[in-house]
């Protein structure tokens, strides 16, 4: 094995033959170490709290979040009891889900999690999450039921949901003043307005088709009603062609085909620069997008508004979620009890909300959420309009029956790659579908699962 | 009074202690991932029902394997590091002998500072120096691209075509200065006489680096396409960080990235595991293929 003792072109993050594994390794070792010192450090505090209080619970939370930090700190602050240590770990599906689930295998799991709604039953697939039915009983009427739904599989609560992801219209009103238009009540008027607008100017695109953004495809058919998920017995029955996925799928395919939505890329700086000089004049997307927008379309306050989320029959009250997340107890948590007290109240206390929604742009799962104060406010990037009147119906339309399946980080690579290559004109989104939906069935039943079509 | 240790047998432990530093850290970095790789990529995880029940890690044989090997998108990545590495590392190297040549001539200026200017892009970590070279990629930020167009060239660098390519430019790049200072380390230590043996000969600076200088680098040259070749099959980080800016790049665009995929986006290490020691072995035999090679057109001169 000469090859691998020498030195060689080291540009490779991941050079071992044993790739995979000593990523693994490497991830359980890094959660090892700054847990191991966490509990260590925890262990010292909770000693200190035994002299001074008489018993302090020791829990610890890995999330991305960055306004998780305050409301964890103003727990600690208010709840001498409990002692919530936070850890910032990589977006889940950049490398923190991967990092939890080491941390589960090795023993050394934190309490909480952050966690994708959508990523929630793959979790309870690999074994790493622990049902907190018995603590979660009493508060689940603080919440809406879409989304204490999303914390839930098959009839068992796995943790609070923080966020939900009610979807709007977000649109120019420069670009729209200039070619007569108000925002489209149905998605006919849309593709209406998207012609007029593309044979006016053809360098302007009247929206942006969010394809390599797979829970945006998945928002898109949730408006239907359908979903993509169903366990039926033992079974789970995939359908990504299902009636309500068909009609969003052939919609936008025509206006690939017309050129009149952009299809670059999502959350590049190239697509942001589209938000910002005009070229692009709509987006579909979701509530945390106005955060998004406001910080990289710095340029474009006050031209950006937002409008209800287009219909599919005229005077129809249904709309789309794009993502979302709660607070997941994995498995191995210790102090259940101590955990559900701290999430529930990061998710509804009002002092801890109104941070989240200032910080973070976040759309509350607590139904109490939508009076704070922080959600009367209008907002200076748009317009001073009150924008979150209308996620406020929005959240209240989206449709409750949407499941997730048990192979999801699989999933989103797979929509990204057909979805994202159909999108840029590379082959037809019909095929893009079935293909995911395919490779899907496969990826469950290569988990020694059960899938079928359907 | 303590007893002499016996001279043999002080003899016996002395090599032995001075090879433990490098025994241990051998088989804590090297043979026990490997060995875990190896016991891993034998085991795939049981469920039953929907899965809602922990799963059970049991032993598989080498049915990881046997789907490893009928996985066509795992070819087709091998398949395009192959195409990338006929074509990327013939250039680059040609580009460093150049190079290397040119610095090393009797008439270069500035060595110093044009030996450290053709390093330098070595120095810079692979992801930085992908990220820079992306925002000369992004069709709507880069100045090139506007350029291009301006001239009516329109361009797509991360096109479904162009984008094997573009990857190979930023390796290139970076690469090109560390193969060069090999290649003009090798030059540096041919004996001076050779020089002057040639000149009384009547060879010019041409006939001088064609038949004295390239022939005996050979050795370095052989060696830096060793080191080349493996670094082509373990294509990673260029199209991982340019990956979220184009829809042309896959999750399973190369056999590293697919390997990553299996073990860490499909969270099922059984398969990453044997898709990785599959690769190893690949590796392995195409290096010794490209060695055996170059022992052949080098008479068994390699440095190797």
């Amino acid at each position: 094995m000469w090859a691998s003792t020498r030195p060689r072109r080291g540009r490779q993050t991941a050079r071992r033959a044993a790739v995979a594994v000593t990523l693994a390794a490497l991830t359980a070792l890094t959660a090892c170490g700054s847990d191991s010192g966490d509990n260590k450090d925890g262990a010292d505090k909770a000693a200190q709290g035994d002299k001074a209080s008489g018993g302090t619970a020791q829990l610890d939370f890995w999330g991305w979040n960055p306004a998780y930090e305050k409301a964890v700190s103003a727990f600690n602050a208010s709840h001498p009891d409990i002692r919530v240590a936070y850890n910032k770990v990589e977006p889940g599906s950049k490398g923190g889900y991967a990092k939890m689930l080491a941390a589960v295998k090795a023993n050394n799991a934190p309490c909480l999690a952050q966690m994708g709604y959508e990523t929630l039953p793959s979790f309870l697939v690999e074994g790493a999450l622990q049902d907190v039915d018995k603590e979660a009983a009493a508060i689940k009427a603080k919440y809406s039921a879409g989304a204490w739904s999303q914390m839930s599989v098959a009839g068992k609560t796995y943790g609070i949901p923080v966020d939900t992801g009610p979807v709007a219209m977000f649109y120019r009103t420069d670009v729209f003043a200039k070619h007569n238009l108000t925002p489209p009540k149905t998605w006919d008027e849309f593709a209406r307005q998207a012609d007029t607008v593309h044979t006016a100017d053809p360098s302007v695109a009247y929206s942006a088709f969010g394809g390599n953004d797979p829970w945006w495809y998945a928002g898109m058919a949730w408006q239907n009603g359908g979903s993509w998920f169903k366990p039926e017995g033992e079974t789970w029955k995939v359908s990504m062609t299902e009636p309500g996925t068909r009609k969003v799928t052939q919609y936008w395919q025509q206006l690939l085909d017309k050129k009149a939505v952009s299809s670059d890329p999502t959350f590049t700086p190239d697509w942001y620069k589209r938000f910002g000089d005009g070229s692009v004049a709509s987006y579909v997307g979701p509530v945390w997008f106005t955060a998004l927008l406001e910080e990289n379309a710095k340029d474009a306050a006050g031209k950006w508004a937002v409008a209800p989320m287009p219909q599919w029959d005229a005077g129809g009250k249904a709309t789309g979620n794009i993502g979302g997340s709660g607070t997941a107890v994995l498995k191995g948590c210790k102090n259940t009890k101590a955990a559900v007290a701290f999430a529930d109240w990061m998710s509804s206390d009002p002092a801890s909300l109104t941070t989240l929604v200032e910080d973070a742009g976040i759309y509350p799962a607590a139904t109490a959420g939508a009076s704070l104060d922080a959600m009367q406010q209008p907002s200076a990037y748009f317009g001073n309009a009150k924008i979150y009147d209308i996620f406020k119906d929005s959240a209240a339309q989206a449709p409750t029956g949407w499941q997730w399946g048990p192979t999801m980080t699989q999933v989103s690579a797979d929509l990204t790659d057909r979805v994202g290559k159909a999108g840029a004109g590379n082959g037809r989104l019909a095929d893009a579908l079935t293909g995911v939906q395919g490779t899907t069935i496969k990826a469950i039943q290569d988990k020694g699962l059960k899938a079928a079509a359907g | 009074m303590s007893a002499p240790i016996p001279r043999r047998k002080r003899r016996r432990s002395a090599p032995l202690m001075f090879l433990a530093p490098f025994g241990v850290l051998f088989a804590a970095m090297y043979a026990v991932p490997v060995g875990y790789a190896i016991v891993e990529s034998l085991h795939k995880m049981q469920r039953s029902g929907l899965g809602l029940t922990p799963p059970k890690r049991v032993y598989a044989g080498f049915e990881n394997y046997t789907k490893a090997l009928h996985d066509d998108a795992l070819w087709h990545g091998v398949g395009r590091v192959l195409l990338f590495g006929a074509i990327q590392v013939p250039v680059m190297l040609g580009l460093a002998l150049v190079l290397a040549l040119l610095l090393d001539a009797k008439s270069a200026r500035l060595k110093g500072f044009f030996r450290t200017a053709y390093f330098l892009p070595y120095a810079i970590p692979g992801v930085v120096a992908t990220i820079l070279w992306a925002f000369l990629y992004m069709p709507r930020s880069s100045p090139v691209v506007s350029m291009l167009d301006a001239v009516g060239l329109p361009s797509d660098f991360l096109g479904e075509d162009a984008v094997l390519w573009s990857i190979a430019n930023v390796v290139t790049w970076t690469w090109t200065g560390y193969n060069m200072l090999v290649i003009y380390s090798a030059l540096q230590a041919i004996p001076q006489e050779l020089y002057e043996a040639a000149e009384l000969d009547g060879c010019g600076p041409w006939r001088t680096a064609w038949r004295i200088k390239v022939p005996l680098v050979a050795p370095a040259i052989a060696l830096t396409t060793v080191f080349s070749v493996i670094g082509t099959l373990q294509l990673y980080t260029e199209p991982r960080v340019l990956r979220p800016l184009t829809s042309s790049l896959d999750a399973d665009y190369t056999p590293i990235m697919s390997a990553y995929h299996k073990a860490v986006e499909n969270n099922d290490y059984g398969q990453g595991a044997a898709v990785s020691v599959l690769l190893a072995l690949g590796t392995c035999v195409l290096s010794f293929a490209v060695l055996k090679i170059s022992a052949r057109l080098t008479n068994g001169r390699s440095s190797l």
